[in-house]
């Protein structure tokens, strides 16, 4: 059995994860709205009272990816200074891949 | 075996249910009789997601508490450097009073209502202190710079840390601020920028940050150092090197959250106990770098920042032994007939929704006993764009809309039947409206003629029913059609409008209007519950999802609900705490009720495992 389940939802500020449910069940947020959650009966009623919209594991990384990728091609067309190497933090988003 | 009184020489009382208990009973131990089970308040950390702020950013400055928040410039999506404030008070989130200029990748610190903002990008040197409602300049920090790290308050302020146009690039350059003038200090012995801090200018904390001179990668500074009120000293790094975090707490108890870890952006959280840090089992909820910082080792907030655009979502720390139920919106029992704009007014146990809709206009009328809608005798004529309040034993409507023509019709209700009364003195659609009764309410605004909702044709009127017969109140501000309103007659609040949704907001003493502060969001069309004007809920409109708490004195954002309800009833003489909304444009017939944040005791029972 897969150790996690993934949804979309938007989050909609308090409440929308809570300190419980952090005590209860494995919750991350990803790029583009996607929630990683404990493939157990807390995490997946979570998904369902947010009304998430349940992904594979494929294809939730794959609209992590659309995101990101949005997000380097916009930073790709920052000028050249911006993207100078002694500019802090001001680096090439990074791919992020679900474990 | 030993028990538990020769072990620790106390006895373990017993209780026939859980003891009225507060949070200093944490550690204590209980036997629950009723149950058969040792029981014991525990405290724990954990990140939760807190209101959405009103503005999606990062490279903001935080400061304050979680009770009384502080979230200082930034920049927008598209780099737009931000000289926007907002003020968080515990439950949501509320504009203040804007930066003299922009600022970003600042230092600041203090309260929400005492702090200051140095520096910025690009490269500035210019300082400002906020008192609560309006920023005002103080002299400029001695090194222009970016990218730096604040401590302390607006009289005695510590800035340290920068990055600085020229070679190097980052430096340790450090200066106190006394309330008058600036200074500079002996510089951090890791030159860096990015880097957190918190606590006072005579003991302060910086960690991590970034030195790109290292070999790459990993870039990310470990380094922690303290400040005496003279000179930084070195002591225990970081578990994990990270850059543009957030810090909150003091040099003592510290806490370090969020930024950039190489290879991207963590969700880890550090602890600092004066000594050491330790990695805490509590994370963000989302991985972000550039998130603002505030309040303190056990509670905290963790504002905005790239995840990785730029977002307005907003994470509360606390350890505690409270578990603190956030507000929010639950579905409830749908309408039987679905509409828009009609009479509406109650509680959430005792509502009306009549008439509204479109194209076909309904005269259907429903109450609500808290559990379901029953429909009940039918309004005398149909129409959309119906304006009225009133409760399930009482209300009035007024105008609207027929297939036809607007209406100036105006009709009764006694708790069984719909009664024709005296027109309005003119057509009229789209009306705001205030009271609690069908034999006293205001009626606000309107469309007064022409083929569509215009500027052109909408009226500023305040007309008042008294249950016999039509007068004229004080004139509205503005003209305005779809405001909406709460509290009493004498005593009400009305907000937004059409005219482009907008966010402005009047209060009435009974005669005349006067302009309050603003709402974060504009709304037209929404739902509004307050019994008082010292009181109420403010929500929804058009598409927006969201809600706005009002104390009397200000508005600041709440839960969102899950469905739009433009138009939606609303149960006017409810409270910030017991709200609901009904029905959609055109013919929606969801409903959802507010249930009000609580808190309670993380009681948990005691096992072998």
């Amino acid at each position: 059995m897969a150790h996690f389940i993934y949804g979309v939802a938007e989050n909609t500020g308090k409440g929308f994860f809570t300190a419980e449910d952090r005590r209860k069940f494995f919750l991350r947020g990803y790029p583009a709205n996607v929630w990683m959650v404990g493939n157990n009966v807390d995490g997946a009623m979570w998904l369902a009272e947010k009304g998430a919209r349940e992904q594979t594991k494929a294809e939730a990384q794959a609209l992590i990816d659309a995101e990101v990728t949005a997000a380097q091609e916009a930073w790709d067309a920052l000028p050249d200074e911006e993207k100078a190497p002694a500019m802090p933090d001001n680096q090439r988003p990074v791919d992020v891949i679900l474990p | 075996m030993a028990t538990y009184e020769e072990i620790y020489g106390k006895r373990v009382k017993d209780f026939d249910s859980d003891p009225t208990l507060e949070s200093s009973y944490e550690g204590q131990v209980w036997y629950d009789k009723s149950t058969g089970v040792l029981k014991s308040v525990v405290s724990a950390a954990a990140w939760s997601s807190t209101s959405n702020m009103v503005n999606a950013l990062a490279r903001s400055q935080g400061a304050g508490t979680t009770s009384a928040g502080l979230s200082m410039g930034g920049q927008d999506g598209s780099d737009t450097k931000l000289t926007v404030t907002e003020e968080y008070n515990g439950t949501g989130w509320s504009l203040g009073g804007s930066m003299p200029a922009a600022k970003s990748d600042h230092a600041g610190a203090g309260t929400q209502t005492a702090a200051f903002a140095a520096g910025g990008s690009p490269y500035l040197n210019s300082a400002y202190n906020y008192n609560g409602t309006s920023w005002s300049g103080i002299p400029n920090i001695g090194t222009a710079r970016q990218k730096f790290a604040g401590c302390g308050t607006t009289t005695a302020s510590l800035v340290f840390g920068a990055q600085v146009p020229g070679s190097p690039p980052q430096g340790g350059q450090t200066e106190e601020y006394n309330g008058s003038s600036w200074s500079e200090q002996n510089d951090l012995n890791t030159a860096r920028a990015k880097l957190a801090g918190c606590g006072t200018q005579t003991a302060g904390l910086g960690f991590g940050g970034y030195q790109p001179t290292i070999p790459s990668p990993p870039k990310q500074k470990a380094q922690t150092e303290q400040y005496d009120g003279t000179s930084w000293s070195e002591v225990s790094d970081m578990i994990t090197a990270t850059s543009a975090g957030a810090g909150a707490g003091t040099q003592t108890a510290a806490i370090a959250y969020g930024g950039s870890a190489a290879p991207g952006n963590t969700t880890a959280t550090q602890d600092w106990n004066g000594t050491a840090w330790t990695t805490s089992s509590a994370t963000l909820g989302t991985a972000l770098s550039n998130n603002g910082g505030a309040g303190t080792s056990t509670s905290a907030l963790s504002i905005a920042g790239y995840a990785p655009s730029v977002t307005n979502n907003v994470e509360e720390y606390n350890v505690s032994a409270n578990v603190i139920t956030a507000a929010a919106w639950a579905a409830g029992p749908a309408l039987g007939t679905g509409r828009y704009s009609g009479v509406s007014g109650g509680t959430t146990t005792a509502a009306i929704f009549a008439g509204g809709g479109y194209p076909r206009d309904k005269n259907e009328t429903e109450l609500y006993d808290g559990t379901s809608w029953s429909e009940v005798n039918n309004m005398n004529s149909g129409r959309g764009r119906l304006s009225g309040t009133g409760t399930p034993s009482s209300a009035v409507g007024a105008g609207g809309y027929t297939p036809n023509s607007y209406s100036s019709a105006a009709e009764q209700w006694n708790g069984t039947n719909w009664s024709n009364i005296t027109s309005l003195p003119a057509s009229r659609q789209y009306m705001g409206s205030i009271g609690a009764s069908g034999s006293a309410a205001l009626f606000i605004g309107g469309n007064s003629s022409g083929s569509a909702p215009s500027p052109a044709y909408q009226v500023n009127e305040t007309l008042y029913w008294n249950g016999s017969s039509w007068a004229t109140g004080g004139s509205y501000p503005n003209t305005v059609w779809n405001p909406r309103g709460f509290g009493t007659i004498s005593a009400g609040i009305s907000c937004g409008g059409n005219n482009g949704p907008n966010t402005s907001s009047y209060s009435y003493n009974g005669s005349s209007w006067t302009a309050g502060p603003s709402l974060n969001i504009a709304r037209d069309n929404c739902g509004a519950s307050g019994a008082t004007d010292g009181d109420g809920l403010i929500y929804g409109g058009g598409s927006d999802l969201s809600s706005e708490k009002w104390d009397g004195t200000s508005f600041a954002t709440s839960a969102s609900f899950a469905n739009t309800h433009n138009g939606g009833g609303s149960n006017q003489n409810g409270s910030s705490s017991t709200a609901m909304i009904f029905g959609n444009a055109p013919n929606g017939n969801a409903h959802e009720e507010f249930t009000a944040e609580t808190t309670t005791l993380n009681v948990k029972t005691l096992t072998q495992s």
